[in-house]
């Protein structure tokens, strides 16, 4: 498996309906006027620019299973962009608006696993609107925390309606949870948008951009069910061991394991290989040579359901050459 | 070119044309004497065998995705993104029936071997229209999801239709009745019929070729395809096992499969590798094992006998998008991304002349 860089950019909106999505799609319309932008939606919002193409699709989910991937996809994003992409003024940027309730890991997973998507497109990111006010009453719910934890970046929107205390609060929970999503403050949506489009989060170039003092953490007690997690190891990895660990972990909890990204340091080797994952599906390769004076380290995040975090520490260590 | 000096088809360009977008789709009439194509620009165009073209609709920049004739050959069907079915009448030289649908962009339709009976798929809604009456004659749910392609058994009296977990049959006589599935693993992105109507291939998007046997279950499954199985094709005639030849695209590559004389050992495989890029389309003669196939890259390939290279020609300087033969399989059309689209007469190279 690769991931396609040079391909169209694809942009996935998540979020619960009435958070601010489709006030954030007609926001990256706006700004993107001048392209072609393609839309795909699940649920009939208001999404109210002219020329603008705009599609709607019931979202169909499709099981895969050919030898080691099992994994679903969406049939209707395979079928339709399938599609769009025959024209020849095909478009410039391609917005997916998912469902209030979607699991996000269908969408993600058709753009690495369908030949056809994968060779012309390359997913941008993952964007969840997050309604400040309203996500405690979502709080336990599979889809909630599955929307957070599949994020690259979450508008934490309707600030106006909650305190700065409630605020900081949901910003530790959400950074528990992920680690690597970057959050905006929002008032109907509104920022920059060069922070949610060109992102490039699938991009193995930018492999782990994370906080380096969620690196240093150590282990501990989670809120909740979904949360992440990193590990750190300067002494270099067995490459074999390191392969037959993470393919069997992959196997055995790939349901669990959300998403993984990393950096590492294989012994005899004198490039970095970056990596990253969704539930099963793995994509690496070697990176850029270590530079003299960077401390050659690895860096492993896993976001995740019930994750034993102790039993994947213990098993990261058996790999040290 | 090697497979040029011992090619054995001769084939003749006739005329080409450039349609403005990618070419979706091309058909012929029963009879032969008229072909069609359609764009994802929205063009339908009639041709007759000289190349003289007669534009049936623009859709404003809406695609259309299939295209077909029905078996009298008094009608052309299209239907794409602008959710409507249109029903050309070839005598009246005008549209005789719209259905207009919602939002849903259409993207299967198939005519009855026979009569005039034309079925689509709206989302997971598949309709069965009478178009010479004007009326429905059924709607049925796939329900597992939308409906991924159609084909009607050659005797007509069944439907199959893809989509997730498999392929569903309908019985003609009556529709009300639960279909049969076909299991496969994840989804059937394309069925066919042998042309005897014994076998059902269905390509799915789990990288495996299904094969049923009407009537002795189970189906072989089989396996090892590089990607997902786009498109199938059955050879007319069957070889000497009493089995035709399957033709998968998978990839750049195209399997073929043939069953073998022990009829316990199943089918056997070869690969016809040539391609170099995606196979967006494969058709096989009528009425003979030649096997035509079209590249991305902008090849069209000629097959001998299923599996040996006969010839293969630079069509179009972009990628082959669709082919067709005529019925009598002496005429080949192929339509390009570009929007180009070519008609060549092909026949046995005479001898002494090669």
């Amino acid at each position: 498996m690769t991931t396609a860089t040079a391909g169209l950019p694809v942009t996935v909106l998540t979020g619960y309906l009435g958070a601010g999505k489709t006030t954030l799609l007609n926001r990256i319309l706006t700004y993107e006027h001048g392209k072609k932008v393609a839309v795909i939606v699940n649920e009939f919002g208001e999404v109210g620019i002219d020329n603008q193409l705009v599609i709607d699709a019931d979202e169909e989910i499709f099981e895969m299973n050919n030898g080691c991937i099992c994994c679903t996809v969406r049939g209707d994003l395979i079928r339709i962009i399938g599609n769009l992409m025959q024209r020849r003024d095909k478009f410039d940027h391609l917005v997916i608006e998912t469902t209030g309730l979607a699991d996000p890991a269908p969408v993600i997973q058709t753009f690495f696993v369908d030949e056809d998507i994968q060779s012309q497109l390359a997913l941008d990111a993952v964007v969840t609107v997050v309604d400040a006010k309203h996500i405690a009453q979502h709080w336990e719910s599979d889809e909630a925390q599955e929307q957070i934890a599949f994020a690259d970046v979450i508008l934490l929107n309707k600030i106006d309606l909650v305190t700065e205390a409630e605020l900081a609060e949901l910003e530790r929970r959400i950074k528990e949870m992920n680690a690597m999503v970057k959050i905006y403050r929002t008032q109907n949506s509104e920022l920059d948008i060069e922070s949610v489009i060109g992102v490039k989060a699938f991009d193995l170039d930018r492999a782990l951009e994370v906080d380096p003092d969620f690196l240093n953490e150590d282990a501990h007690e989670h809120d909740d069910e979904v949360y992440s997690f990193a590990i750190v190891e300067e002494q270099p990895l067995d490459s074999d061991k390191l392969s037959a660990w993470v393919s069997d972990l992959l196997q055995t909890k790939g349901p669990d394991i959300f998403r993984t990204k990393g950096i590492l340091n294989l012994a005899g080797e004198e490039e970095r290989f970056v990596f990253q994952g969704v539930h099963m599906i793995f994509d690496g390769r070697g990176d850029r040579a270590w530079k003299p004076e960077e401390t050659r380290r690895s860096e492993m995040v896993f976001i995740g359901r019930n994750l034993d975090e102790a039993e994947i520490r213990k098993g990261f260590r058996a790999c040290l050459a | 070119m090697s497979g040029v000096k011992t090619a054995k088809l001769q084939l003749t360009p006739q005329w080409q044309q450039t349609l403005s977008d990618y070419v979706t789709a091309v058909a012929w009439a029963p009879g032969g004497r008229l072909s069609a194509a359609a764009t994802a620009a929205g063009e339908v165009m009639l041709f007759s065998l000289e190349g003289e073209a007669t534009s049936l609709s623009d859709h404003q920049g809406q695609a259309i995705n299939r295209l077909g004739f029905s078996a009298a050959g008094d009608y052309c069907a299209w239907a794409g993104q602008a959710s409507e079915l249109s029903v050309w009448d070839i005598g009246a030289a005008a549209v005789c029936l719209r259905q207009p649908h919602g939002s849903t962009w259409i993207d299967t339709l198939a005519w009855h071997p026979t009569l005039p009976l034309l079925a689509y798929g709206v989302g997971s809604t598949l309709r069965v229209w009478d178009v010479k009456a004007q009326q429905a004659i059924a709607e049925l749910d796939f329900a597992a999801s939308s409906v991924l392609h159609l084909a009607w058994h050659p005797a007509g009296d069944r439907l199959a239709v893809s989509g997730h977990d498999g392929v569903k049959v309908w019985q003609t006589d009556d529709w009300q009745a639960k279909p049969t599935l076909i299991a496969v693993p994840g989804a059937s992105l394309f069925c066919a019929w042998s042309a005897d109507g014994r076998y059902l291939g269905s390509g799915n998007l789990d990288r495996t070729l299904t094969v049923t046997e009407w009537g002795s279950p189970p189906p072989w499954l089989m396996q090892g395809f590089p990607g997902k199985v786009r498109q199938l094709a059955w050879s007319t005639p069957n070889m000497a096992t009493g089995s035709p030849l399957v033709a998968a695209a998978c990839v750049e590559g195209i399997t073929v499969w043939e069953r073998s004389e022990k009829p316990k050992t199943g089918w056997q495989s070869q690969v016809l590798q040539h391609h170099q890029d995606r196979v967006n389309a494969i058709a096989f003669q009528p009425d003979s094992f030649v096997l035509a196939s079209a590249g991305q890259e902008g090849r069209i390939a000629l097959w001998r006998e299923g599996r040996k290279l006969d010839q293969s020609l630079k069509a179009f300087s972009s990628g082959v998008s669709c082919l067709v033969w005529s019925p009598a399989g002496d005429r080949l059309l192929a339509g390009g991304s570009a929007g180009e689209i070519k008609q060549w007469h092909v026949a046995p190279r005479a001898r002494g002349f090669g």
